[in-house]
């Protein structure tokens, strides 16, 4: 239901939400309707300290609608202290390690839970299960709880993950410029065999340009190539694990030292040598890389989509009024199957957690559960109804002209308003609804989300999946296993794909990656998924 | 110059000349290519067409950085630490390498021990947190204030320019009954107004980039200097872009202009005091004054 | 006088030199110390039996030498020269720009650097131009210490030479006065009296640097290294920084802290005799 097109969502939605209005019966009466329901008693006046990352892009005000909502509802000051996200990593390490918490702590990974929380510094949510049951329903239920058996800690749930409403649907693909392909004459790519003999065909006739290249060093294009051609490692974001679930297996394997890898090696260095594979895709800044795709030197990327449609078609449209890149249907690897991964569910990387030490547990659990909750929810993601925003007579949520005019001129419009408010998943919003971005998202990026979604019902791209939960002992022992792989491993792989090193010595290169501890990695990584069976 | 140029002079003059010539250009071309990408087209500038002269040359990116909502108030955070960061700063360090100087200061040698093994402890982020937060100055203006005060380093150095100043002023001063603060103020403080220049400038520089302090130390965004506002600004994109994928926010096209834009809004305030500093580096201060 | 001073010593340095015994206990800082088990000297093991610890080492030790030998004379150099430009608005004018790219941040010197040295880049197109092979000079190891070299003295080295200005302001101006009756060349009056005049600050500068030989902060590597140069670019900070153990094991990173500090002062004891011995000035 959730991945239908934006009206259909509104439309139930507005339902639902008149409902709610209804049932609470308009806004007087909520306070009291609140008391009554949860047996907490609001009457003394608290005030919670909070500290989340303020992105870049959007600014976090620490007064407005929503902490006056919080305010009367709750009868809680909500004080919160945004820090600059450039630096929140460097901050909340200072936190966690001298155990100096404010009551609350936003944009925890789940790293970080599972790192802490032997110290005994969270709150266990799932002592307050009976406050928090918006939450916990949305955690356990069907679509959800596989995944969140993956974040609980001996059963038990630390943090208010952020979770998905609605979202554009993003993943990581190849995109390819069309126009080329048109001028060249040639079929859309299926494989990636003729993926590669494409790319080949237009450096015949453009030898000046490249075929791909990599925004974030080695591991991350490696990481893009090979899960779909059949192995794995490095997916995604995560750039120093070279494990991956194999879903044919269905278990933990670490890619370099499988069979198939040597297929994205080979492929690579083969790219390298052809002149495919820009020779600077280690080492390139990410200017560079969006200087490369903008300008028309890379015929094609494999990454997240969202860029395609903002960024490059934009800037390369100016240029030249028929370059364009789209995306690719996932290609066909040589076992003649087709996977790719899309952008994790919700995001388990971004955890709101609550010191044990708070004076108020039960208070402060119930006000962000409530954000779960379908008044919480719009609250948080559009604010005030009649002042910020409307509900028109489709269900479409409406944002008021007031607040657009005031974000005019802004190079993220969306953002502007929500920075205004501090709205959505930048701002205050635990349970996120992005169609105000689908509403002033290009069409381009509309139009690939569906692709998305189609694709992945058809079965041709799977969600990124966590891992399993880990203890202690063994967290410390797979960074210690892993720091020791990646050294190997990072000083080693590029003299492959550039053809320094000659591929006879790869058989003895996955023998020194064992020597590391690679087969002990994939025992901690499976008894850990045994475990959660 | 009255006299007749030599030959080797005019090669040494010559050599002198193409050395600061080569510098000024390895280190003027970077900084006007981004001068050029600042006041170009954001898209222009993705594509990485600017390479000698800027195109369609607007001022968004400064716009963008200024109108930040928080950036005024951080300025004058960051204007108010700098100066009375720098003046304790000078005062203290001073304080401290006088008497270190000073040959018959009791107990010198030891205590130029106890400050000198501090140098090589990098006690790190979080044991330096414990201390600010033990003495409850965290999250003041005084965590960002005090900590610094005394950079051992530049103590070292103004200990050294102290030790130079000829013995004869002191034992004039002396006899004219002065007691060691006196000295200090008439006799020692006039004649090391390079060093003293130097030492401004050293902290005031080193107070205006700071970021990782303040952000380690404050929590509350009222007291944030300028500098974590830009970086954040500089930074958190591609924070943002190695970490987020949501669709919803506009990370890419936040490139290189507002980068270099930054960068200009940060230097120019330096740029503009230097002179200022600089009047104190001229042959001769030394001279005037013991003679004076 | 001393009072005031010594106080901020005590507290601010010592107060925090301290916290560094973390180091020798599994530290639970929502328990505190008396939660905390004391575990003696395992970080310290745990750091000096890594298999990569010795050319980790190796390699901090080796990039500050080459720092020490090729950067640390520029600053005095560039001081000296500017000192000798006769020009007043010219020489305010070079001194000027010569310190300003100390104001660029690590991330934009970074950028800058992998733009000119990548493949199409203004480096390699010059190479071209003369006839050259391209090279890849991020992907050689041997080309790291090079590259970080110059980098940091076009960074550093017209703001190190401020130091080296100020003190040239304190040369007596009769000893040039001197010289130059005596018929000394510009060359003979820059060796014999500008040289000898910032020498104590030099000595003091250098024996400075020598205690940060096993100190290297790790910002610029990470943004410069490659898998391909951890050979030559890995260094003690980086290392520590890509184990994560420095903002997740607050007890391993104050061990690494505590091996640097003795380790700087044993070498700086050493060099202070040896400039001592040469007659130079000491730092006690």
């Amino acid at each position: 239901m959730k991945q239908k097109a934006v009206k259909g969502i509104k439309k139930i939605w507005a339902l639902s939400l008149s409902a709610a209005m209804i049932l609470a019966g308009g806004i007087p009466g909520e306070t009291v309707m609140a008391e009554e329901s949860s047996g907490i008693d609001h009457s003394e006046e608290i005030t919670v300290t909070m500290m989340t990352t303020e992105a870049a892009t959007q600014q976090f005000p620490s007064e407005g609608y929503i902490y006056d909502v919080i305010k009367e509802k709750f009868n809680i000051n909500l004080v919160v202290d945004p820090i600059p996200a450039s630096d929140y990593e460097t901050k909340i390490s200072t936190v966690l390690a001298s155990g100096d918490l404010p009551d609350v702590l936003g944009g925890v990974t789940s790293e970080k839970i599972a790192q802490y929380v032997g110290t005994g510094m969270f709150l266990n949510l799932s002592d307050y299960q009976d406050i928090a049951t918006d939450y916990f329903d949305l955690m356990y239920a069907d679509d959800r709880v596989d995944e969140t058996k993956k974040v609980e800690h001996d059963g038990s749930l630390y943090g208010f993950q952020k979770l998905e409403y609605y979202r554009v649907p993003i993943a990581s693909m190849i995109a390819l410029r069309m126009d080329l392909l048109e001028e060249q004459g040639i079929e859309t790519p299926t494989t990636f065999e003729e993926y590669y003999d494409a790319l080949l065909k237009i450096k015949e006739a453009h030898p000046e340009m490249y075929g791909f290249s990599s925004r974030n060093g080695t591991n991350y294009l490696i990481g893009a190539f090979a899960y779909a051609m059949g192995t794995g490692g490095f997916p995604l974001f995560q750039t120093t694990r070279g494990m991956y679930y194999e879903p044919n297996t269905d278990s933990y394997i670490y890619g370099p030292t499988s069979e198939n890898f040597t297929r994205v090696v080979e492929f690579l260095r083969q790219a390298y040598e052809d002149g495919l594979l820009d020779p600077d895709y280690a080492s390139m800044s990410k200017d560079d890389y969006f200087a490369k795709l903008s300008n028309g030197t890379m015929m094609s990327i494999y990454d997240n989509n969202s860029f395609i449609g903002r960024v490059y078609n934009v800037a390369l449209a100016e240029i030249d009024e028929n370059a364009y890149f789209d995306v690719l249907e996932p290609l066909e690897n040589e076992d003649g199957e087709v996977r790719s991964y899309r952008y994790e569910k919700d995001w388990p990387n971004n955890n709101t957690v609550i010191s044990s030490r708070t004076k108020y547990p039960e208070r402060v659990v119930e006000l962000f559960n409530w954000m779960y909750s379908e008044e919480g929810m719009m609250c948080t993601n559009f604010g005030e109804e009649g002042t910020d925003y409307t509900i028109a007579d489709d269900g479409t949520i409406v944002t008021s002209q007031e607040l657009l005019d005031a974000a005019e001129g802004a190079s993220d419009v969306a953002a502007a308003v929500r920075g205004t408010l501090a709205l959505g998943l930048q701002g205050m919003a635990q349970y996120v609804d992005e169609s105000l971005d689908a509403q002033i998202t290009n069409a381009i990026m509309l139009e690939q989300g569906e692709k998305v979604t189609q694709w992945t019902e058809e079965g041709k791209i799977t969600f990124y999946p966590q891992w399993p939960p880990f203890t202690t002992e063994e967290n410390s022992r797979i960074t210690e296993i892993e720091s020791n792989l990646n050294n190997l491993f990072n000083q080693s792989i590029d003299g492959f794909i550039t053809g320094r090193t000659s591929m006879d010595e790869w058989d003895s290169f996955v023998e020194s990656l064992k020597a590391q501890g690679s087969e002990e990695l994939e025992q901690i990584f499976n008894d850990a998924y045994a475990r959660l069976q | 110059m009255k006299k007749k140029v030599s030959a080797g002079n005019r090669a040494f003059n010559a050599a002198v000349m193409a050395i600061v010539i080569l510098m000024i250009i390895a280190v003027l071309y970077p900084l006007y290519y981004m001068l050029i990408v600042s006041i170009s087209d954001g898209n222009a500038v993705l594509r990485g067409e600017i390479v000698l002269w800027p195109k369609g040359v607007n001022l968004n990116a400064y716009i963008a950085v200024l109108t930040n909502q928080y950036v005024p108030r951080s300025y004058l955070n960051t204007l108010l630490y700098t100066v009375s960061g720098t003046l304790i700063a000078v005062a203290m360090t001073a304080l401290c390498a006088y008497p270190l100087s000073r040959k018959d200061f009791y107990g010198g040698k030891i205590l130029t021990g106890i400050v000198l093994f501090t140098m090589f402890f990098d006690a790190g982020i979080i044991s330096n947190y414990m201390v600010i937060r033990s003495i409850g100055i965290k999250n003041t203006a005084w965590a960002i204030i005090l900590p610094g005060a005394i950079n051992v380093w530049y103590m070292i150095i103004m200990r050294t320019f102290f030790s130079g100043i000829p013995e004869e002023l002191f034992e004039s001063a002396r006899l004219d009954g002065a007691n060691d603060l006196v000295v200090f103020w008439k006799v020692v403080l006039p004649v090391s107004k390079a060093v003293l220049a130097t030492m401004v400038l050293f902290y005031a520089v080193g107070l205006w980039n700071q970021w990782l302090q303040p952000l380690i130390y404050l929590d509350s965004r009222d007291l944030y200097p300028m500098q974590l506002i830009l970086r954040n600004i500089v930074l958190g994109a591609d924070a943002a872009l190695s970490k987020s994928m949501s669709a919803n926010s506009d990370m890419a096209t936040m490139g290189l202009n507002i980068k270099y834009a930054v960068i200009f809004i940060t230097m120019l305030p330096i740029l503009v005091v230097y002179p200022f500093v600089q009047k104190y580096f001229v042959k001769g201060v030394m001279v005037g004054s013991v003679k004076g | 006088m001393f009072a005031l001073p010594l106080l901020y010593f005590i507290v601010f340095k010592y107060g925090a030199i301290a916290w560094l015994s973390i180091a020798f206990y599994d530290y639970n800082a929502f328990a505190g110390f008396s939660g905390s088990k004391f575990v003696g000297l395992k970080y310290f093991k745990q750091f000096i039996s890594d298999p990569w610890f010795w050319r980790i080492l190796k390699n901090t030790i080796v990039l500050n030498l080459w720092m020490l030998v090729l950067y640390f004379p520029t600053p005095i150099i560039l001081a000296l020269v500017l000192n000798e430009l006769k020009n007043k608005w010219f020489k305010k004018a070079a001194q000027t720009i010569s310190y300003m790219p100390y104001f660029l941040s690590t991330v934009v010197v970074c950028g800058f650097i992998t733009t000119i040295l990548q493949n199409d880049g203004l480096v390699n197109q010059m190479l071209t131009a003369l006839g050259l092979e391209k090279i890849q000079f991020l992907m050689e190891p041997g080309w790291f210490r090079p590259i970080y070299v110059i980098s940091e003295i076009w960074q550093q080295c017209g703001w190190g030479s401020i130091i080296y200005l100020s003190a040239l302001a304190g040369v007596d101006s009769q000893l040039y006065e001197a010289a130059a009756i005596d018929g000394a060349s510009k060359w003979k009056q820059l060796i014999h009296v500008s040289l000898p005049g910032i020498a104590p600050v030099i000595s003091i500068q250098f024996l400075l640097t020598v205690g940060k030989l096993l100190t290297v902060g790790y910002e610029k590597i990470l943004l410069l290294y490659t898998g391909a140069t951890y050979e030559t670019a890995d260094v003690i900070s980086t290392y520590v920084y890509r184990r994560g153990l420095m903002e997740a094991n607050y007890s391993y990173g104050s061990a690494v802290s505590i091996f640097q500090a003795v380790f700087a002062l044993i070498l700086v004891v050493w060099a202070n005799k040896m400039a001592q011995k040469m007659g130079q000035t000491s730092l006690w």
